[in-house]
């Protein structure tokens, strides 16, 4: 019975290490994911309410939709509520969409300047993409670790 | 705490698709089909199984181009095959105990028997 028991341990552990082997991005999702969030931060820093909650859904729908052809393409979907350890990635992801929000709404509400909403943006473009790409790697980590 | 040995997920195909399900949100007919490297009458078969014990859900979304076969495990499901997968680590770890038995006797005796 421990020999059908490490066959069937065995088998899980290949089709994990299968789907990691599945769950590799095109290399231009991240940098439009990265984009998307560029001009939800743009819309918070530069708007009025009605160009902020406008950029806030136009934001959540393109990432929708990014979401939508990434699953058709890979024919797999990990959310980050499922992925594990590798899950906080995604946490980070959210802390970094909240700070942004809030810091573009400062610099808007506070100031006339605009140049640094545009770096605010780039940061948190730049960030999205070396967060995603963190996740990606740890994610296929933790399938290959055998959870 | 202790696994519950589970004959819905054990069988093979099933363990194997249990696996990738639960390591992911949803996962398509056709790559749950090239993984396992069975036909679509084979998987479809071990789908309606797992399905009819409530372990996953079968979504067809529609909408442009062709449509596809979601398939996605159920928190039920979920459940299931963790429990499953510890009473496999218990197995192989104390190969001379068995596995769920303050929980499960029947199922681990038929398992074993």
């Amino acid at each position: 019975m421990e020999s059908n028991a490490a066959e069937a341990l065995s088998a899980i552990a290949e089709a994990r290490a299968a789907l990691a082997d599945r769950l590799i991005s095109p290399w231009w999702y991240h940098p439009i994911f990265g984009l998307l969030i560029a001009g939800y931060v743009l819309a918070v820093g530069f708007g009025d309410v009605a160009v902020q909650i406008g950029g806030v859904v136009l934001s959540l729908a393109g990432c929708a939709a990014l979401v939508s052809v990434y699953r058709r393409l890979t024919g797999v979907w990990v959310s980050g509520f499922e992925a594990g350890p590798a899950g906080r990635w995604i946490g980070a992801l959210g802390w970094l969409m909240v700070l942004a929000a809030v810091a573009a709404l400062g610099i808007g509400a506070l100031t006339d300047l605009r140049w640094p909403v545009w770096c605010l943006a780039t940061v948190a473009a730049a960030a999205t993409v070396v967060l995603c790409r963190r996740f990606d790697l740890a994610l296929r980590a933790h399938l290959r670790a055998g959870g | 705490m202790s696994g519950r040995f589970d004959e819905v997920v054990h069988a093979p195909n099933r363990l194997r698709i249990c696996a990738l399900l639960a390591a992911s949100s949803s996962v398509e007919f056709a790559l749950l089909r090239d993984i396992l490297g069975v036909a679509d009458s084979v998987l479809s078969k071990h789908l309606k199984v797992l399905q009819d014990a409530g372990y996953l859900t079968i979504s067809k979304p529609t909408g442009r181009g062709r449509v596809k076969t979601w398939v996605s495990l159920t928190a039920e499901g979920r459940r299931a095959y963790a429990g499953h997968v510890q009473a496999l680590k218990a197995l192989f770890d104390a190969p001379g105990t068995p596995a769920g038995s303050s929980e499960t006797d029947g199922d681990t005796a038929s398992v074993r028997a």
